[in-house]
């Protein structure tokens, strides 16, 4: 009875692998988990835990296809322009928000043309995509782009972040429709997932570090160090996240560059993780990671 | 075939190989089998078990051979492929001239030590 219990736990820890390989290899990762189980176990030995979890995501980022760096390329392509949309989203929405919240209910057409339909657009782009619409996804991306700043300038007068979003996002979703035909497309719910996940990373309170109250700053800065330490340690298995991030720190580096320009060589800016820098040590960490794992068996 | 610059194999997977040498074994076999063959040092997980199997499937060092059904649950075998069985070979002789290395030398540890004038040999002996 246990066993049938420590069989249902390992399944669902399985779910780290792409349903393709879990429907090849379950049995036999299964037959190992519980064949080493002492009769009385309920819960996941940890070692194994972990192990599955990390093996799952390597072979999700591309270890075991036949062709590694082009799984990794194509489908880091494809979560990175979701978590660029999705991360202009949420900075659109929470600035949205915010419009109604200072008086924006007074003329709320105004709200919905300055703020609204760049919402609404890239939103749209963003689902397509994560339902694996590619094609409508390209031109809702476009026209993420033109439509909203034909109703209203403000966004793109003031080079606002969650405008860039669909204009970095755009040439990621037209080189996607390139993808090889032996390269599988990203999974719905891990893209969804990995899209989460990125988007989660910018929404660490980096900033807060610098309050007074020692105690807040402490917790600020355990929340801080934990979620950069889950981040890496996932994407240091799936080097797809690494590419997915990467672009997602161009949207406040372009607004800053736009802004003040004098800032373009800065390295460092308080309210955001040092951008550029860190986007490119993503991607090339990813592609030597990739290397590396391909050269060594 | 093997290429001739090939980096040495790591340690799972030099194990892995070499629980194959004496035929063919389902997962938790080599599992087993690569721990009676380490004296219990290489204690491979299940999810690296198969990541190393992935590898060496795509090297073309192993091949599956064979399923059977046991307890409901499909259970698949693995075997060394020729190339698997040289590869193998070639790493062992390697590890062996790298150990006879230090072993000359440690039972004659004067002869080591670089002589004034003549060039070192340390900096060509392996890591």
């Amino acid at each position: 009875m246990s066993h049938d219990i420590l069989e249902r736990r390992y399944r669902a820890l399985l779910r780290a692998y792409p349903a393709d390989y879990r429907q090849e290899r379950a049995d036999e990762l299964l037959e190992i988990l519980i064949s080493e189980a002492p009769a009385t176990r309920r819960w996941p030995d940890p070692r194994q835990a972990v192990a599955l979890v990390r093996a799952g995501l390597r072979v999700r980022s591309g270890s075991a296809a036949r062709r590694p760096t082009a799984v990794l390329f194509w489908q880091g392509l494809h979560l990175a322009a979701m978590a660029v949309l999705a991360l202009g989203a949420v900075i659109g929405l929470d600035d949205t928000i915010e419009r109604f919240e200072f008086g924006g209910l007074d003329d709320p057409l105004d709200v919905l043309l300055d703020d609204g339909a760049n919402l609404i657009m890239t939103a749209a782009a963003l689902a397509t995509l994560a339902l694996g619409r590619q094609r409508l996804a390209a031109v809702l991306v476009v026209a993420a782009i033109a439509v909203p700043t034909a109703a209203s300038q403000n966004l793109f007068a003031n080079s606002m972040p969650q405008w860039w979003a669909p204009v970095v996002a755009a040439p990621l979703v037209l080189a996607g429709l390139r993808r090889p035909a032996d390269v599988p497309a990203v999974e719905r719910g891990n893209g969804v997932l990995a899209t989460l996940g990125v988007v989660a990373l910018h929404l660490v309170p980096v900033d807060r570090l610098s309050i007074v109250d020692p105690v807040q700053q402490g917790l600020v800065a355990i929340v801080t160090v934990g979620a950069f330490a889950a981040f890496l340690w996932v994407a240091t298995a799936d080097q797809r996240l690494l590419l997915a991030a990467a672009p997602t720190f161009a949207l406040g580096w372009l607004h800053q560059v736009m802004v003040y320009p004098e800032s373009a060589m800065s390295l460092y800016r308080a309210e955001a993780l040092p951008s550029m820098i860190v986007a490119v040590a993503m991607v090339l960490g990813a592609l030597a990671m990739t290397r590396r794992r391909q050269a060594r068996a | 075939m093997r290429s001739p610059s090939r980096p040495p194999l790591r340690e799972p997977s030099y194990f892995v190989l070499a629980a194959l040498l004496d035929g063919r074994l389902h997962g938790y076999a080599v599992v087993k089998r690569v721990q009676e063959l380490s004296d219990g040092r290489v204690k491979l997980a299940a999810g690296s078990l198969y990541s190393v199997i992935d590898r060496l499937l795509g090297e073309g060092l192993l091949v599956a051979d064979g399923e059977e059904i046991v307890n409901g649950r499909a259970r698949r075998y693995y075997r060394l492929t020729d190339d698997g069985h040289a590869v193998l070979a070639e790493e062992a002789d390697r590890l062996a001239t790298a150990a006879r290395v230090v072993h000359d030398r440690l039972s004659h540890p004067t002869s080591a030590r670089p002589t004034p004038g003549r060039r070192s040999t340390w900096r060509t002996l392996p890591a």
